[in-house]
């Protein structure tokens, strides 16, 4: 396998100092909400995990439906990376995101429909996870993981817009205009897209990583079958 | 000040969890790479002496 490419390195490097540096606009240059105080800052990375957790996703099942036109395992191979990645970050955000609401709401978790539809969401695609671990055969493996994440792809959207469509309590941050919507301020909002921008990068760096590590599998795979045959 | 100092635990607390999650995922990344890269060496050095035992 090749050593890291140098745009990699420097890619490891940014994250680091970006995600230092996101962290620190939020703790010391982002204002206090007035009625939540200081927990309110949790939000900053919370709608930042779960964005890029949501475009990882949206990813895979686009990577799946190349895989399904082209029959190229190398997509299997991505379309993994992306999902795993995903399920971490989406993870963190559900986590940041019941930790803010002890506060906020009162309780760690409850079955409103935001939640509801994220925590669905999570499982399915740890699901995918442990069902690709059953089958043997790559070739069926990779086809029945297209289709599984394309499907499952379906309910990134319906994730999204829950807090639109149903009655919820969780904030509406864009386009809600009502009495949902969060007021932030113009630092607050600069905040959250430092954050947003900070961690796609953080997203594709980990993703180029994993993406190494899947390649570098298969060529042990390879070259295990080549010696037991 | 009590509510602000406990709102700050949370804040505190959420920014641990959310360090220790990703610090395991990249370390995580880290081994499995590792563990990899000794695995390919081994088979790599395994297939070099079949071929030396076949041409023997």
């Amino acid at each position: 396998m090749s050593p890291q490419p140098r745009a990699l390195k420097t890619l490891n490097i940014l994250s680091v100092i970006l995600v230092l540096g996101a962290f620190l606009q939020v703790i010391l240059f982002t204002p206090y909400e007035e009625i939540m105080g200081p927990v309110q800052k949790i939000f900053y990375f919370h709608v930042a995990v779960a964005w890029v957790g949501m475009l990882g996703f949206i990813a895979s099942a686009v990577v799946a439906v190349i895989y399904l036109v082209t029959k190229d395992l190398k997509w299997d191979v991505i379309c993994l990376a992306a999902v795993e990645i995903s399920l971490v970050f989406f993870f963190e955000a559900i986590v940041l995101g019941s930790i803010w609401a002890r506060r906020a709401w009162g309780t760690w978790w409850t079955w409103d429909p935001r939640l509801t539809t994220a925590a669905i969401l999570e499982m399915i695609y740890l699901a995918y996870l442990l069902l690709r671990q059953g089958l043997e055969d790559p070739e069926r493996r990779a086809r029945f993981g297209a289709v599984y994440t394309l499907l499952g792809g379906l309910s990134v959207p319906l994730t999204f817009i829950s807090i639109r469509i149903f009655r919820t309590i969780h904030p509406i941050l864009i386009g809600g205009g009502g009495t949902d919507t969060m007021n932030m301020s113009n630092s607050m909002l600069l905040t959250m897209f430092i954050s947003i921008g900070v961690f796609t990068l953080v997203f594709i760096t980990l993703f180029w990583h994993r993406i190494r590590l899947g390649f570098l599998r298969e060529e042990v795979e390879h070259t295990k079958l080549s010696v037991t045959e | 000040m009590e509510n602000f100092q406990l709102s700050m635990d949370f804040m505190i607390g959420g920014y641990i969890v959310f360090a220790v999650v990703s610090l395991a995922y990249v370390a995580s990344l880290i081994l499995r790479w590792k563990n990899s890269m000794r695995d390919l060496e081994m088979f790599k050095d395994l297939a070099k002496k079949e071929s030396v035992d076949k041409n023997n």
